[in-house]
């Protein structure tokens, strides 16, 4: 029972992730398409970034609640569905900010989700080993998702994207098939021993408040790169849109690549040495960028932002499960990092574009480096180990 | 347990609904005095009517002449039928390029460009139903080529003069997957359709790749700075762009 369960995660993962390539920044182009005006899609987007963050805490609570995690996601990758097709098929105002209120919605149960089935599947101590696979099989799925959808929108219709990504949320329920015994017949460690803590007790533990800090500098720093990058491309470039997709498609096959040695050495060496080391990448990369003009050697540090991101991918279901796997509000944590998470891309994008208008790419690139530096220092200083020791736990 | 799990659903929908007002107010209070009554912003659609007012009537600098209040209702009536196939496209915008203002029972057909210089009389017209003379075609969303047939982006917005004349349009162009587009603005005589194009017309843009690229990127004010021909007009293969409005 257990490896087929597996293997569905391991593709529910990547349908999943390429079904979010289709809900990213495309949907502007997309809006653009249809005649929309750009305030109409600024508030658009705004719809969606807002209902994603107000609802990160109050989903990962509902997600305790309900002790069926299979049930949840599936309900999510539903909810996925109509909003694409509300996308593809009647792209007026009301379906549109309904579609985006949905996705983010749905986005933030769907996390937790799956999350909390890594946890049943693989136990506590396993669990950086299942983060890995996690995390490797979605990259596979964001980088197969960006080109499949990069040529779809390019040679067939904007529309069609949206048709496309419609249609793997179907594999994607398909993958949670095996999953369903897994969710009925072990029920989480709702076994005699907690005595639930109260909510407020778990978000005010100090390690959770720590890292959550650590999160928010590390996102606010790292969320505005891509978007820098690829402006100084589309500027610079000869073959920018290329050169871009290659940026978004090079971290993931170094995720795919890498995840599964940073699970294990995460259960090996400890969690800090293994944030640490992907801590450190955003502000050596933030230096390089900064000091280079040539647009082939951009691309090529994007390496380093695919170990970073296989480093904070998987440590961050892997501390908060060590922080809180046993309080019975692991996904009500996870939704409180995921808040900070948001906060830091939110407002680190316009503080970053502001930089770059005024004082020139290179001083928000050196800015960015130096928030890295402090989330670095940060970690160094204060993060301490989470890892449980097998003996004691 | 549930009557919590209520408690911070309803919290967080309060705070949704709160910021979403937000964002519409400060939406419509940047909008310029002339269309600031128009919408009540009770339905979505109404709001992102009065969302395509603030793009499309910009801000007019006050130097020729006082925009005279009819002369900025004019604009926004003709903003508002720009917009009519985004805010309702009950058939695909995209396959019926000639729009036909037939069920229409209100502003009539938008008037000319060089009828809104002089100003307009001042009480209601007795508009009446009619097919436009020639063809016409919806700009924003429409893709632009270059002169070899390149792809050149698309056209996101157009910004008209104090007198309603359409002066610029801002081509959205580059990037992968919506990540790293850059907004130009270039001088609206630079634009002008396939003469063979049939139906389905592009906008050709008699400007270079590299020229679009290396174009600083447009930055929303009442005195943008643009992409425009050379002042003589001479060379006309490869048109040259320079900056002008300080």
């Amino acid at each position: 029972m257990t490896p087929a369960a597996s293997r569905g995660l391991d593709w529910f993962n990547l349908f999943v992730a390429n079904v979010q390539t289709g809900f990213g920044p495309f949907i502007a182009v997309y809006l653009s398409s249809q005649s929309w005006t750009q305030t109409a899609i600024g508030l658009a987007l705004s719809i969606g970034t807002v209902s994603s963050m107000a609802s990160q805490v109050p989903a990962g609570a509902l997600v305790d609640a309900i002790a069926n995690k299979t049930r949840v996601a599936a309900f999510s990758v539903l909810v996925f569905t109509a909003s694409a097709l509300m996308f593809a098929i009647y792209p007026i105002p009301l379906f549109v900010y309904l579609a985006e209120v949905l996705h983010g919605l749905s986005s933030c149960t769907l996390g937790p989700a799956i999350a909390a089935l890594s946890l049943i599947l693989a136990g506590r101590f396993g669990m950086g080993l299942r983060l890995g696979r996690n995390a490797r099989f979605a990259a596979i799925g964001n980088g197969l998702g960006a080109a499949l959808m990069g040529a779809c929108g390019q040679y067939v219709s904007e529309r069609a994207v949206f048709y496309l990504t419609a249609a793997f949320t179907l594999p994607a329920l398909l993958a949670l098939l095996p999953l369903r015994p897994v969710a009925r017949g072990l029920q989480p460690p709702a076994g005699p021993s907690p005595p639930r803590a109260s909510s407020w007790h778990v978000l005010a533990d100090r390690r959770l408040l720590i890292f959550c800090g650590c999160a928010l500098l590390f996102t606010f720093g790292n969320a505005p790169m891509l978007m820098l990058i690829s402006g100084t491309l589309t500027a610079k470039g000869s073959n920018p849109s290329l050169l871009i997709a290659a940026c978004i498609v090079l971290p993931q096959i170094i995720v795919a690549l890498a995840s599964p040695t940073v699970g294990r050495c995460a259960e090996k060496y400890g969690r800090r040495l293994v944030l640490l080391t992907g801590f450190v990448m955003l502000p050596l990369r933030g230096a390089l960028i900064a000091t280079t003009v040539d647009p082939v050697w951009l691309v090529v540090l994007q390496a380093l932002d695919g170990i970073a991101a296989a480093c904070f991918g998987i440590l961050v279901p892997l501390i908060v499960s060590d922080v809180a796997a046993r309080s019975g509000h692991f996904n009500l944590s996870l939704g409180a990092v995921g808040f900070a998470i948001g906060i830091g891309s939110t407002l680190s994008t316009p503080a970053a574009g502001w930089l770059a208008d005024h004082y020139g790419a290179r001083i928000a690139f050196f800015f960015l480096t130096a928030i890295g530096l402090g989330a670095v220092l940060l970690v160094s200083t204060a993060m301490p180990e989470t890892r449980p020791r097998e003996g004691i736990d | 347990m549930s009557a919590r799990r209520d408690a911070a659903l309803l919290v967080a929908l309060c705070a949704l609904l709160a910021a979403c007002t937000g964002v519409r107010t400060t939406g419509s209070a940047r909008a310029p005095a002339g269309t600031g009554g128009t919408p009540s912003t009770a339905a979505p659609g109404a709001a992102a009517s009065a969302a395509t007012e603030t793009e499309a009537a910009p801000p007019s600098p006050p130097v020729e002449e006082p925009p005279s209040p009819p002369a900025a209702a004019g604009e926004a009536s003709n903003a508002a039928n720009c917009s009519c196939a985004q805010a309702q496209p009950k058939s695909k915008p995209k396959s019926r390029p000639r729009a036909k203002p037939k069920t229409e029972p209100e502003p009539a057909p938008p008037p000319p460009q060089t009828a809104a210089v002089v100003a307009p009389p001042a009480e209601v017209v007795n508009a009446q139903v009619a097919e436009i003379g020639t063809a016409v075609t919806s700009i924003l969303g429409k893709r632009v080529h270059g002169l070899k047939g390149e792809d050149l982006g698309r056209v996101v917005d157009v910004l008209a003069d104090s007198s309603g004349r359409v002066r610029v349009a801002i081509i959205d162009f580059g990037g992968f997957l919506g990540v790293g587009n850059r907004r130009i603005a270039v001088d609206w005589p630079l634009l002008h359709f396939d003469p063979q194009g049939g139906d389905n017309k592009v906008l050709i843009l008699t400007l270079s790749r590299q020229k679009l690229q290396s174009a600083p990127e447009y930055k929303e004010s009442a005195r943008p700075r643009i992409l425009v021909p050379p002042p003589d007009g001479a060379n006309a293969g490869a048109v040259d762009a320079a900056e002008t409005k300080k």
